[in-house]
């Protein structure tokens, strides 16, 4: 697949788009940050992105319902949960509405390559996989 | 009055009768919510722990110290709102983190399950299907959390004073009848168990204190706080850290003095390769938790290139950073070796039982062994563990016997193998055998020392004993340590059978 991988991040803290920016380019995605959820669910009406990574706890819509509104739009879409208040209970409830997975805070970049390769995977992106192992000797 | 522990799963309805029950006796009332808000405060990430339970169980192990520093603060959370009067406290199985505290009252909610279901499907807008299986998953994964976090069965229900069973209960008048229990003396404060309640809150309180601060926060302690005094126990090879603890802890309220102690029995466990699975941890394990001692493991790596010893630490809990937004740095680490994975994964698991003295490695001659291992540390025993891998089974067993023998001149305390250590530990069939023969030999002696206790007498002092005295003396002399042995061979055997050293 020729394809770039689209990843679409929407975290209200403009930190986490920053540090994960340069984090996932790396492994030749396609990348958007958004800080609030209306503009990044705008642009998701505009645009089909193959993996969305979005907080949960955001003050004007929760990270829950942009994963519902985004599985109503594509359900092909992969949607990761990223959160520093991860309960039990969030992320079975992210599970049951079709989340891809959910990681807690505080994560090295790799954790989220790693899983970013698996939805990657499950989507037919093969490449990226690969391109996800870091360069240690 | 009591502090009320009400513990139940999500969506149970627990949570309403602990609202309404804190209402109806005008108590105080908090949730684990709040205990959690204050440890992410504390810069505790809660929910790598929680998203550890519902992710990979196998990752559980590696979390025992940030399970240790949220125990702390859920402590010292609940000990602090219960000092300003009555508290009905709702969550998972928040009565454990009070041990020694009477005036505690151990309440469990069991749901109704058909309203359960409804209530999910309504909140969280799941179809019937999801919402069971949805329940199914969190009352896993809260069993799992509680059998993590305090080592218990939630479902159990030993571990409780009442249950209510909602299946034919209202949520009302479940509240109304748990105000009675409430009020029954048995739950009443002492100043036994509120001198115990302080105690509780300054060991929560001295444990924050130590893991947030970076000189103590990696190293192995031991809290304790018996009336206002704290003892912190630390292992001989942190030792180093002794000298930072009080300045670590600082003055807290109530607290009358500091006692910082080196742990006194501390195994010294020595090996090639460490796994956590394996039946040699069990067996180390096991004699650890009898004796009530620290785990020191040597990785040593015979007859390789000489090096000096690395000291090898648990690897540090994340802490949430604000100036990161929960990203860490993006700086690839080296990935360890397996074998490096399997000493890491050993120590955690000990620093999960609370029996960790550290760990390091070397390699090259038992003479560079030898001086690794400190004079100083006052060890109760040496395991060797398996050693000289790359040697068929006959060699091998001869060079751990040298190094067994070596280590034994070198070292003043007792070095076993492995195979020895389970000689110890279980009592064999040959034991059995001798101690039951030894057993009947002592019931025979007696026997006949009472039925000829004329006899008896009269040879140790009467008539007998004054035409031979010397007879008597003989006597004693031959079947005294002969008594003796008899004696201790049943002794031990039933001390071993007992489990006890």
């Amino acid at each position: 697949m020729d394809e770039r991988l689209s990843v679409l991040v929407l975290d209200d803290e403009p930190i986490v788009g920053r540090r994960l920016q340069p984090a996932l380019a790396k492994i030749g995605c396609d990348v958007e940050i958004f800080e609030a959820p209306g503009p990044a669910l705008e642009r998701l009406k505009e645009k089909a992105f193959h993996i969305v990574v979005t907080d949960i706890r955001m003050d004007d819509m929760d990270g829950i319902e942009v994963l519902e509104r985004v599985m109503e739009r594509n359900p092909e879409t992969r949607v990761i949960m990223i959160t520093g208040y991860a309960t039990v209970e969030m992320a079975r409830e992210a599970e049951a509405k079709g989340a891809f997975d959910f990681i807690a805070k505080p994560f090295k970049p790799q954790e989220l390559r790693d899983v970013i390769a698996k939805a990657a995977d499950s989507l037919g992106f093969h490449g990226v996989a690969h391109a996800a192992v870091p360069d240690v000797p | 009055m009591p502090i009320i522990f009400i513990c139940s799963v999500p969506f149970s309805g627990g949570e309403r009768v602990a609202k309404s029950l804190a209402q109806k006796l005008g108590y105080g009332y908090m949730s684990r919510e709040d205990v959690v808000a204050r440890a992410n405060e504390a810069g505790i990430p809660v929910g790598k722990l929680e998203v550890a339970m519902v992710k990979r169980p196998s990752v559980q192990e590696r979390m025992a110290r940030l399970k240790d520093r949220y125990l702390a603060v859920a402590t010292a959370t609940i000990c602090e709102k219960a000092q300003d009067g009555n508290l009905v406290y709702y969550g998972r199985a928040g009565h454990r983190l009070l041990p020694g505290v009477s005036h505690v009252l151990r309440l469990h909610v069991l749901p109704e399950h058909g309203q359960r279901v409804e209530t999910v499907m309504t909140r969280l807008k799941l179809s019937r299907e999801k919402a069971e299986k949805f329940l199914r998953d969190i009352d896993g994964d809260i069993l799992a959390w509680v059998r993590f976090v305090h080592g218990i069965d939630m479902d159990d229900s030993r571990m409780y004073d009442f249950v209510a069973n909602l299946e034919n209960l209202n949520l009302e008048n479940a509240a109304t009848a748990l105000c009675g229990v409430a009020e029954l003396p048995d739950f009443r404060p002492t100043p036994a168990s509120q001198r115990a309640m302080q105690d509780r809150f300054l060991q929560a309180q001295a444990r924050i204190k130590l893991s947030l601060d970076d000189r103590t926060a990696d190293v192995d302690l031991t809290v304790r706080a018996n009336d206002g005094v704290l003892t912190i126990t630390y292992v001989p090879l942190q030792a180093r850290a002794a000298s930072l603890i009080s300045d670590a802890v600082g003055d807290l309220p109530g607290c009358r003095e500091i006692r910082c102690t080196m742990a006194s029995t501390n195994v010294l466990w020595i090996q090639e390769a460490f796994k956590p699975d394996s039946e040699t941890f069990r067996e180390v394990n096991e004699l650890a938790r009898r004796w009530g001692a620290a785990v020191e493991l040597l990785q040593y790596k015979p007859g390789d290139a000489p090096s000096d010893a690395v000291a090898v630490a648990v690897g540090r809990s994340a802490a949430m950073e604000a100036r990161t937004g929960g990203v860490e740095d993006d700086v690839p680490e080296a990935r360890p070796s397996s074998e490096e994975k399997s000493f890491q994964e050993t120590l955690e698991a000990l620093v999960h039982e609370g029996r960790s003295g550290g760990g390091q490695r070397v390699s090259g001659s038992r003479d560079r062994l030898s001086a690794v291992i400190s004079p100083s540390i006052p060890y109760s025993l040496v395991v060797l563990g398996d050693l000289f891998l790359d040697k068929p089974p006959a060699t091998r067993t001869r060079l751990v016997r040298e190094l067994s023998m070596f280590l034994g001149d070198h070292v003043k305390a007792p070095v076993l193998s492995t195979a020895d250590l389970a000689a110890k530990l279980h009592l064999g069939g040959r034991e059995v055998a001798r101690g039951a023969v030894a057993g009947v030999l002592v019931v025979l002696i007696y026997c006949g020392v009472f039925l000829w206790q004329d006899k008896l007498i009269d040879l140790l002092g009467g008539p007998a004993h004054k035409a031979a005295p010397w007879f008597a003396a003989v006597l004693v002399a031959l079947m005294a340590p002969v008594i003796a042995f008899l004696y201790g061979s049943v002794l031990a055997s039933m001390m071993k059978w007992l489990k006890m050293d």
